[in-house]
């Protein structure tokens, strides 16, 4: 390792960051990074070592992971990590920290584990929920290996001995803008579950586990898909706590969906390559019953869910990238723009988020060595519901992140589900959180 | 497995309360759950502060730049006597600024001492360039003085932990009794007579807002009135 740094700056491999990784450097704070956590529970204890030793040999296989964040005078950049491997830690009970360049060694992802668990977490700046599955499903395809198990590459799980396409690392977004209209976005500020804050740092996290039969069978029951039901019993949520609250002017209600839009365009990238869907219902219109707000979510989102919308979309997001104006200006004063654009406008136009990353296919074999699978956002700035979601071997995870100390966000969640006749099963770090106290 | 009887939800098998709501978990039929492995670790992660001396010390470069290119002017070509308290206020800001950031731990008496020294030190620097029409003694001294004291007081009495509308009450008072304070000072100084006027509008100002956050502080009703109407 020591050799890479004496690489010399034109031999180092560098990326610019992609359309959507743009803004998040500038979104960082002292207690705020967009992080999220992929994590498994395999059914025996994990061996730390053998798991350092996976992620040595996943790591070249995934050259656009394998990077530190570096400051250019106009924008930042990824560069290849010259500071050896990736060290795997042992886990903490509040995930999702915020990143800062020079810690981790330099790296965007952090290993950890705990007992039989395994959790990888990504700076969403090197990529999103689909390229994140792919490293995690071969990071833990490649330790159940050398455990001794005999996994075949497939689906989820890239060959580590193949070399990485030209593909893998492009910039999609610039790829697919094709389009000369851009979508133009206008969002009011909506409903913020808020409470008495946690400490900073320090984020509620409770994940339910479910049958994905009984929820897809659900789903069915209302004509719509897994995605569009999470998305509609989250905003049913946020819609009932704001009626509890008995506002005299209630706010719009809105949901944030981030949507891969890899079905779309024909692309393997590993980088980001997301849209944000955003959807608000207006209380002020009359009562919503459940059944109405599905229909409507459903609709909408089906209604915008088409390549010509998409890439008006990206053409909207690209063309502040390419705006001359933009490109000119040194990257702290961008960072601080957009810090400060976040801070007051980010979050308030979504009273929650949820991000399906769907169903991870994966070779039959790892199957019985794995016993579930779940995704963890970070912490939101005001949002009061930050919800990550993921399908695997039959159960599907629901996460949510809660930057306040009461529960009633992901009580309403669950229980709501639960009363639709969902079988829930809920895990938390509350207790840790609060010192071994619920 | 265990459910919560309230949520209806299935819960882990270490838990001992259900993290939605907090009900015990009560299960006869289940063992001992101390043997169990929890979700989560029960170590938290929280990553160090910022390394404030350094930070300190930053900060202390940009304002001495400036001010080492003032003296510098100041003494070689302009020699114009407004600067020196320019820098004298470079001086005051950093004592009350950056000061702190020294300390591990600022305790806030000592760095309220040394806040009022050093106003009073970059006062009598007028007198002592002998700029002071008596306005060090006849008004700036007493005002700091009884600043410095009503900040004693309040560090005193805040010890123990008070309610927000407790604070704003006691917040109201020092800002009534500095008004007195000032307005007597400032009569007596220029018009060689105690008049107070504006401190009296301030007191009815201040006693009216008092009443209303005592108020506030008694009547749960009107608190949770106040929080819905006026929640940011």
């Amino acid at each position: 390792m020591k050799a890479e740094k004496k690489l010399k700056i034109n031999q180092r491999a560098w990326y610019k960051l992609d359309n959507a990784a743009k803004v998040f450097p500038g979104q960082n704070t002292s207690s705020y990074s967009n992080v999220y956590r992929l994590s498994v529970r395999l059914k025996e204890k994990v061996d730390p070592e053998l798991l350092e030793k996976a992620l040595e040999k996943t790591m070249p296989r995934f050259p656009s992971f394998d990077v530190r964040m570096r400051n250019g005078f106009f924008w930042h950049y990824l560069e290849k990590n010259p500071h050896g491997t990736l060290p795997v830690c042992p886990d903490s009970a509040n995930p999702c920290l915020r990143v800062k360049w020079k810690e981790n060694k330099g790296y965007l992802i952090r290993v950890f584990y705990y007992e039989n668990k395994i959790a990888v977490e990504f700076y969403h700046v090197i990529t999103d929920g689909f390229g994140a599955s792919r490293f995690f499903m071969t990071l833990i395809a490649v330790y159940l290996r050398m455990t001794g198990k005999e996994i075949p590459c497939g689906d989820a799980v890239l060959d580590v001995d193949e070399k990485p396409t030209e593909t893998e690392k492009e910039d999609a977004y610039l790829k697919f803008v094709e389009s000369r209209a851009k979508a133009k976005r206008v969002e009011k500020f909506a409903y913020q579950a808020k409470d008495k804050r946690l400490p900073k740092h320090v984020t509620n996290v409770t994940t339910g586990y479910m049958p994905v039969d009984v929820v897809k069978a659900k789903a069915k029951e209302y004509g719509v898909t897994i995605t569009e039901f999470i998305a509609g019993v989250l905003l049913w949520t946020m819609y009932n706590l704001q009626k509890q609250e008995e506002f005299n002017r209630e706010k719009h209600v809105g949901i944030q969906i981030p949507v891969n839009v890899r079905q779309f365009f024909d692309t393997d990238t590993l980088r980001n390559f997301m849209l944000c869907y955003s959807f608000q219902i207006d209380p002020k219109m009359g009562e919503y019953t459940f059944p109405e707000i599905l229909k409507q979510l459903s609709l909408y989102l089906r209604f915008i869910n088409n390549e010509k919308t998409l890439q008006s979309m990206m053409k909207g997001n690209a063309g502040i990238e390419k705006n001359p104006l933009m490109r000119v200006i040194p990257s702290f004063l961008k960072d601080f723009g957009i810090n400060v654009l976040y801070k007051f406008v980010g979050e308030k136009a979504t009273s929650a988020l949820i991000s399906n990353i769907g169903v991870i296919k994966a070779p039959k074999e790892m199957e019985q060595y794995i016993e579930d699978m779940a995704l963890v956002l970070c912490r939101g700035m005001v949002n009061a519901a930050r919800c990550g979601a993921v399908s695997y071997n039959g159960i599907l995870a629901l996460s949510i992140t809660n930057i306040y100390d009461s529960t009633r966000v992901q009580r309403e969640l669950f229980t709501t589900l639960v009363k639709l006749g969902i079988p829930v099963r809920i895990e938390s770090n509350r207790s840790a959180i609060n010192g071994g106290e619920v | 497995m265990s459910y919560c009887v309230n949520c209806g939800v299935e819960l882990e098998k270490a838990c001992k309360a259900c993290p939605l709501c907090d009900t015990p978990v009560i299960n006869p039929r289940e063992k001992s759950m101390d043997n169990e492995i929890p979700a989560y670790p029960t170590n938290l992660s929280i990553p160090k502060s910022t390394n404030k001396p350094y930070l300190c010390f930053v900060l202390s470069l940009i304002i001495l730049i400036p001010s080492l290119v003032l003296i510098i002017l100041n003494t070689v070509f302009f020699g114009n006597p407004v600067l020196k308290y320019i820098i004298g206020g470079f001086v005051v800001a950093w004592v009350w600024f950056l000061f702190p950031l020294l300390w591990k731990k600022p305790i806030p008496a000592v760095t309220v001492f040394f806040d009022a020294f050093t106003l009073m030190a970059y006062f009598w620097f007028y007198r002592f360039c002998g700029d002071d029409t008596g306005w060090v003694y006849g008004i700036a001294f007493p005002t700091v003085i009884c600043l410095w004291a009503i900040a004693n007081l309040f560090l005193f009495w805040k010890r123990k932990p008070r309610s927000k509308s407790a604070i704003s009450v006691a917040v109201l008072g020092a800002i009534n009794v500095m008004t007195f304070v000032i307005e007597m000072t400032m009569s007596v100084f220029f018009l060689k007579k105690l008049q107070i006027v504006i401190s009296l509008v301030m007191t009815a100002c201040c006693v009216s807002l008092m009443i209303f956050f005592i108020v506030l502080e008694k009547s749960k009703r009107m608190k949770a009135w106040v929080q819905r109407k006026f929640f940011i």
